[in-house]
C-alpha cells in the first residue's frame, strides 16, 4: 500500500510515486476513434464486471429490475428468486425471442408475486432461477424441443456490498472477488445499506463516456467549475492515491475557508447532507479510508473499473456511473445516498443539501458535451495532465494497456 | 427512473391536471371577465372560505402567506420550474421574506411526526422547501434564477422530482 502523508510542496508527488504511469501527455484518439470505441466496448465492457442494481432495488423474491445496456445490444433481467438469491438473465424469451418483462425505459421495475416471469407474447413462463417451468401447449412441439435446455439465457452475477454486478462474458476471467482485489478490502465495511434516501440522475450526453469519467475523476477543477455552488471550497490535494490492479482511489481534501451562507448554517445544524459541510465525529468510515484522519478529508473518490465512480464520505455516499452508448453518446446516472429524514426538519436540510449539490452535478456537466465538440475537431493530439489528475492518467494507462493486450 | 411506465403515467397525469388547471383558470378569469357580480360574489363570505382555507397558513405565519399560491408547490420538479421561470426581484422577495421565518418553521413542522403534517402545516412546509430551491440562486448567484455556467437543467431527470414533499 502506497500513501503519501506529509505532503508539503511535493508538487509532482504521485508520478514520482508512480512513475510507471510516466508525466507525459495522453492523446486525445480514444475520446473521438469509433475504432477505439469498438475495441473498449468488446474487450472492456463485455468482459468487466459492471455494477447494474443495489440489492435494496430488489428486495423481494420476484423482485425484478431489467436494465438496458445498449453497448451490448441487451438488457439484463436482475431478479430475486425464492431462495433469495439475485440472478442476472438477458431479457430474451426461447420461444420466438420476445422481451420476457416488457420494457418500458432504460430501467424497468416489477414484482411478481409468485417469483415467475412470464412472457406476454404466448405465455412461457421461466422461474426467478432462470428455468422454463411452462409452456401452453407444449405437447404440440415436436420432439427435438426440451424444456430444460430452454431457460432464459444467464448471465454472469455476483454481489458486493448490497452491490449487483453482472459480467457479460459466457465465461469471465476472473471472480467477482477476484476483479475487486484490493479495492473490495479498501471499500468493505461501510454501511451502504444504512444510508436509505436515494436521490438519483439520469441524463444523455452527447460524449464519450471517458469524457465524463475523466470530468469526475479530479479536484483540480473545483474552484473554478464550481465557484458558483461552492465559493468557500478549495481543493487542498489528494490524498491517498491508490491503484488496485484497475481500479483506484484517492481522498479529496477541501478547505472550508468561508462561513457557510445563512441558509447552509440552518440545515447543517438539523442534518447532515452535504460534502461541503464540517463533518461531524468518524463514526462509518472504515479505517482505510483517510487513515492518517485528515481534517480537511471530504470525501474519498474511486473509480472501480471501469465505469463506476464509487464516493464515500460520513454520513454521505455516491456515484456516476457512465453508460456508453456510442463512441460520443452515454449516459450517465448520479446516485447520491444520505440517511434517511426521521423529522419534518431534517427532511427540509435534506432537500436544500441536495438541491445544492445537483446544483453542482449540473456545473459538472456542463463541460462533457464542450469537451466532445472540441476534441471531434482534431485539433488537438495531445491533453496535458498534471500531477493531480493522476487518477485520469491511470485510466488512460489501464484502458491502453487491455487493448494492447488483446492484440 | 424507476418503472418508466409509472413516470409516463405521472407525466400524463400532471399534463391532464394542468390542462385541467387551465381551463379552471381560463373559466374564472372568463367569469370575472364577463361578469363584475360574478367577480362581487365571489368576494363575499361564503364564496371567500374555501379559498380563503387554501391559502391559509397555521397562526403566526400570516405574514407569508402571500407566497403561498405562487411557491407552495408540492414537488421538487414544480419548484425547480417556478425558480427558474421567477425573475431575480422575485427571488430576493421570496427570500428576504422566508428567511428570517425558516428557524420557525422548522420548530413548527417538528411539532408532527415525518409526513404527518395538517394541510395548513403542510403547506407552510412546502414553502419551506422553496426555500431551499431558490436559497443558492440569492445566496451564492447573485440573483441569477438559473443555476449559472451549467447544463440544461431540464435534461437533467430526478427520480424523485415527481415525489409529493
Amino acid at each position: 500500500m502506497a500513501t503519501a502523508t506529509g505532503e508539503l510542496v511535493r508538487r509532482h508527488r504521485w508520478t514520482q510515486l508512480y512513475p510507471e504511469l510516466g508525466q507525459g501527455p495522453i492523446p486525445t484518439e480514444p475520446y473521438v476513434s469509433e475504432e477505439i470505441y469498438q475495441r473498449e466496448i468488446e474487450l472492456i465492457f463485455k468482459k468487466s464486471w459492471l455494477r447494474v442494481a443495489r440489492v435494496e432495488e430488489v428486495p423481494e423474491p420476484g423482485s425484478y429490475k431489467v436494465k438496458r445496456l445498449h453497448f451490448a445490444n441487451t438488457a439484463i433481467i436482475i431478479v430475486r428468486a425464492k431462495d433469495g438469491v439475485v440472478r442476472a438473465f438477458h431479457n430474451v424469451c426461447s420461444h420466438r425471442g420476445n422481451t420476457v418483462v416488457t420494457e418500458t425505459g432504460d430501467e424497468t421495475f416489477g414484482h411478481n408475486k409468485s417469483a415467475v416471469l412470464p412472457c406476454r407474447f404466448h405465455g412461457w413462463v421461466y422461474g426467478a432461477d432462470g428455468t422454463l417451468v411452462s409452456v401452453p401447449e407444449e405437447d404440440r412441439f415436436y420432439s427435438c424441443f426440451e424444456r430444460g435446455h430452454n431457460g432464459l439465457t444467464p448471465v454472469a452475477t455476483d454481489v458486493w456490498e448490497g452491490f449487483v454486478f453482472i459480467n457479460l462474458d459466457p465465461r469471465p476471467l476472473h471472480t467477482l472477488a477476484e476483479f475487486l482485489g484490493g479495492y473490495a478490502g479498501h471499500f468493505g465495511g461501510y454501511p451502504y445499506a444504512a444510508l436509505t434516501e436515494c436521490y438519483s440522475y439520469t441524463t444523455y450526453l452527447d460524449c464519450n463516456w471517458k469524457i465524463g469519467h475523466d470530468s469526475f475523476s479530479e479536484a483540480y477543477h473545483v474552484t473554478t467549475i464550481h465557484a458558483g455552488s461552492f465559493p468557500n471550497v478549495f481543493s487542498t490535494g489528494l490524498a491517498d492515491v491508490q491503484f488496485f490492479g484497475p481500479h483506484r482511489t484517492c481522498a479529496v481534501c477541501l478547505n472550508l475557508t468561508q462561513a457557510p451562507t445563512k441558509v447552509a448554517v440552518v440545515a447543517g445544524s438539523v442534518h447532515r447532507g452535504s460534502l461541503v459541510q464540517k463533518a461531524a465525529e468518524r463514526r462509518m468510515l472504515p479505517p482505510s479510508i483517510n487513515p492518517s484522519g485528515r481534517h480537511d478529508f471530504a470525501f474519498e473518490l474511486s473509480t472501480l473499473f471501469p465505469n463506476l465512480l464509487l464516493h464515500v464520505a460520513e454520513g454521505i455516499w455516491f456515484t456516476h456511473q457512465f453508460w456508453p452508448i456510442a463512441r460520443n453518446r452515454t449516459i450517465w446516472e448520479g446516485k447520491y445516498y444520505v440517511r434517511a429524514a426521521q423529522t419534518n426538519s431534517q427532511r427540509w436540510a435534506l432537500e436544500y443539501a441536495q438541491v445544492l449539490q445537483r446544483n453542482a452535478w449540473l456545473e459538472d456537466t456542463q463541460t462533457m458535451e464542450n469537451t466532445q465538440k472540441a476534441l471531434e475537431s482534431g485539433a488537438k493530439r495531445y491533453l496535458n495532465l498534471q500531477d493531480e489528475e493522476i487518477l485520469i492518467r491511470h485510466n488512460a494507462h489501464v484502458l491502453a494497456d487491455r487493448l494492447a493486450a488483446a492484440e | 427512473m424507476k418503472s418508466t411506465t409509472s413516470k409516463r403515467s405521472k407525466k400524463a397525469v400532471t399534463a391532464a391536471g394542468k390542462s385541467a388547471r387551465t381551463a379552471a383558470k381560463r373559466l374564472r378569469s372568463a367569469k370575472t371577465v364577463a361578469s363584475p357580480a360574478a367577480k362581487r360574489q365571489a368576494g363575499t363570505r361564503s364564496k371567500r372560505i374555501p379559498v380563503r382555507k387554501g391559502r391559509a397558513l397555521p397562526a403566526g405565519f400570516e405574514a407569508i402567506e402571500r407566497f403561498v399560491k405562487r411557491w407552495a408547490l408540492p414537488t421538487q420538479n414544480r419548484r425547480q420550474a417556478r425558480r427558474r421561470k421567477s425573475t431575480t426581484a422575485e427571488l430576493q422577495d421570496f427570500y428576504d421574506d422566508m428567511l428570517p421565518v425558516l428557524p420557525s418553521i422548522l420548530k413548527h413542522v417538528d411539532t408532527f411526526p415525518l409526513g404527518e403534517l395538517p394541510q395548513a402545516s403542510q403547506r407552510l412546509f412546502f414553502l419551506a422547501l422553496s426555500l431551499a430551491e431558490v436559497a443558492p440562486h440569492i445566496e451564492l448567484y447573485r440573483g441569477d434564477p438559473n443555476v449559472p455556467y451549467a447544463f440544461e437543467e431540464s435534461r437533467f431527470v430526478a427520480e424523485h422530482g415527481e415525489k409529493i414533499g
